[in-house]
């Protein structure tokens, strides 16, 4: 394990690895930001480095989206402890007072990060106010070290060999797509199988969900950079909630799967199995165009697959065809069913999705 | 003089305690022993070294610059170990600005290691986490907030302006607690994908867990059945006494913390379900042509996931009596 750990290191250790680059971007950043503070003699010697070595990201979007959230937070924070300051309350006050602010500030630590940041700032401005002699000192040495900071991380961001996160966009997006794919495969051949491997299918679509996570970053990360249009960002943000609801649709289905057995979902497998084909189409045919920008596999449409499907099962079902079966079996079905129409009509929203962003360019 | 070199050591000392504390990591109690060990061992060295190189210029700088890229460059190896260089990064820059000779900087670094291990033997042995008690008390989180997500859900049936978001952040709340649950297993050596609820094993309880968070998202994904329909009133109000029935068991579940609570039963509930299953029967809505095709599929998707619910939370009850030697009254809701 650790050869591997150490052979994937010296695999990077080249000018074009993008972890190169981003290691060799944030130690100039650093080591610019340690520079500046010794020549200014700034007395918080060590908040400008801090703050470069948070908001110092793998893309230039990831640098823009968290500096923007500390310089609120920050914001916040200050205006908050010096107000508080300003009301002189006794040592032990202030000291209540922080408590409180810390544990609001572990709280938010990973559930906002503007919140975090101004129960971070609040109580150190607050406390630091005693010892500057004006109270107001300590927030505005704050909120410069942070600007100071900020400034550097995003110059070094822009400057030196400045990464795009929408560049990696088509292979992130890709590898989500893949890992969907596979997902809804291990779903349907559970669905059809009288033994599913749920932990199997719990890993995969744990898998799923990373992809998701990291697909998520890379269009936020995207959506702030310069150079796309209002449209695009709009459309990007578009495309992580349609791919959400599709894996909390998988989620629902492994809660199918899991009850499934015999019943109707043998009597109607042959056209399920048909409608699942078109899924698998339009799965292919999303990760070809999302890598190539090219519709290279043939799809047909589902809307016209699922509406002929839903017909000859409900002829069958006035024929009585189903009324033999429980009705729980013919209740897992019919969820099914609603959750494949779900994933086919979510598969041809990103698909416009992606045609609309690759058209307003 | 004295006492201000008294001061610094007790800093360090201090700093020593606290970074062990914060850059913990590690997905398992004894890799956690392993990364607070190389933590401590790498400060204690890059540290004095930094002391010694803050009286040059140049030198520091370089040091700074090549501490950086390498904390930067070791997170392809993984998080761990990017917390551990962001760890050695943050206490060295600390002694960066801090010159001292090679004295004082070596004993800088005996304080570090003094105070580090000091946390490490409160952490690990003195005062280390019980892991049922871990476990059972994030257990208890995550079943708190399924029912507050379950809450939110029948909630959105009766109130439809009940927003999409705040039904996603609680579903989100849930996953994020179940999570946890895994990663409090995991901290204690134990496998959470190994076993499941049809072979037994460590992962009983979390298989338990992850089924009912699947069948809340189920439930989600079909809870809009009513919408503009009045004709479905009567599934309305079905719906409604059956699921504050399920809320009932949730609120008497979440006293498993106790180690004893009100077992609830389920029969009426499930009776409840049989009801709104018979009335959408009734109501034969494959006989009412395209229209009203997709809103019967949703509620009968809707009836089917509130019987998973249910089911799922009773076995789990079961499951967790089992995984946590509870002990459960048995009562009616």
């Amino acid at each position: 394990m650790a050869s591997k750990s150490l052979s994937r290191l010296m695999g990077e250790l080249r000018p074009g690895s993008p972890l190169f680059r981003h290691a060799l971007r944030a130690a100039v950043a650093i080591t610019a930001a340690v520079a500046l503070v010794r020549h200014l003699d700034l007395s918080h010697a060590l908040w400008v480095p801090i703050t470069v070595l948070v908001v110092m990201r793998p893309s230039l979007g990831g640098t823009l989206n968290i500096s923007w959230r500390r310089m609120a937070g920050t914001l916040t924070g200050v205006i908050l402890g010096v107000a508080l300051a300003y009301l002189r309350l006794p040592a032990l006050a202030i000291g209540g007072l922080a408590f409180v602010m810390l544990f609001w500030m572990f709280y938010f630590k990973d559930r906002n990060y503007i919140l975090f940041i101004s129960f971070l700032t609040a109580p150190i401005v607050l406390i630091l106010s005693s010892t500057f002699p004006q109270l107001w000192h300590s927030g505005a040495e704050r909120l410069f070290d942070t600007v100071l900071g900020l400034g550097i991380g995003l110059a070094a961001a822009f400057l030196v060999w400045p990464n795009f996160a929408r560049k990696n966009l088509r292979k992130a997006l890709g590898d989500l797509v893949a890992a969907q794919h596979s997902h809804f495969r291990e779903l349907r051949n559970a669905y059809f199988s009288d033994g599913p491997d749920m932990e199997a299918l719990l890993s995969d679509r744990i898998r799923a969900r990373t992809q998701l996570e990291a697909a998520t970053e890379k269009c936020n990360d995207a959506a702030i950079e310069p150079g796309l249009v209002a449209r695009q960002r709009q459309e990007l943000m578009n495309l992580v909630d349609v791919f959400s609801r599709i894996h909390g649709t998988f989620t629902a289905m492994a809660s199918i799967v899991g009850r499934s057995s015999g019943g109707v979902r043998g009597a109607i497998r042959p056209e399920l199995e048909e409608l699942m084909d078109t899924i698998d189409a339009l799965y292919l045919q999303l990760e070809d165009y999302v890598r190539t920008g090219e519709e290279t596999a043939d799809a047909p449409e589902f809307k016209t697959c699922f509406n002929r499907f839903m017909v000859g099962v409900a002829q069958r079902r006035v024929q009585g065809a189903f009324d033999g079966f429980p009705l729980d079996s013919r209740n897992n079905a019919s969820a099914f069913i609603r959750q494949i129409d779900r994933i086919g009509t979510g598969l041809v929203q990103a698909k416009n999705g992606l045609k609309s962003i690759r058209e307003s360019r | 003089m004295a006492l201000s070199l008294k001061g610094q050591m007790l800093l360090w000392w201090l700093i020593g305690s606290l970074c062990t504390v914060m850059f913990r990591t590690g997905s398992t109690l004894e890799r956690r022993k392993v990364y607070s060990h190389i933590l401590l061992g790498t400060v204690s060295v890059t540290v004095p070294l930094a002391a010694i190189a803050a009286g040059h210029s140049v030198l520091s700088l370089s040091l700074v610059f090549l501490l950086s890229f390498v904390c930067f460059f070791v997170a392809s190896m993984g998080v761990s170990a990017s917390i551990l260089g962001i760890g050695c990064l943050v206490v060295s820059m600390i002694s960066v600005f801090e010159p001292a000779g090679t004295g004082p900087a070596l004993m800088r670094s005996l304080c570090l290691l003094g105070g580090g291990l000091i946390a490490f033997w409160v952490n690990f042995y003195l005062w280390p986490f019980d892991p049922n008690k871990a476990l059972l008390s994030s257990a208890c989180l995550a079943v708190e907030d399924m029912g507050t997500f379950f809450d939110g859900l029948s909630a959105r049936v009766r109130n439809p302006r009940v927003t999409d978001a705040s039904l996603e952040y609680m579903s989100a709340e849930a996953m994020t607690s179940i999570r946890r649950y895994r990663i409090f297993m995991e901290s204690f050596n134990i496998d959470p994908l190994k076993g499941s609820a049809f072979s037994g094993g460590a992962g009983l309880y979390y298989f338990g867990l992850i089924r009912l968070y699947e069948a809340l998202v189920g439930l989600s994904q079909h809870i809009g059945f009513c919408d503009n329909r009045p004709d479905f009133d009567i599934l309305k109000n079905g719906f409604d006494s059956a699921s504050s029935g399920i809320i009932e068991a949730f609120d008497a579940f979440s006293g498993m913390k106790s180690a004893t609570y009100a077992r609830p039963d389920f029969d009426p509930v499930f009776s409840e379900i049989e009801k709104i299953q018979n009335t959408l029967v009734e109501m034969k809505g494959y006989q009412r042509g395209e229209e009203s095709q997709e809103q019967f599929m949703e509620a009968w998707g809707a009836v089917y996931e509130l019987k998973s619910v249910a089911r799922e939370l009773r076995d789990m009850m079961a499951l967790a009596d089992q995984r946590f030697n509870l002990k459960a009254d048995h009562h009616g809701i």
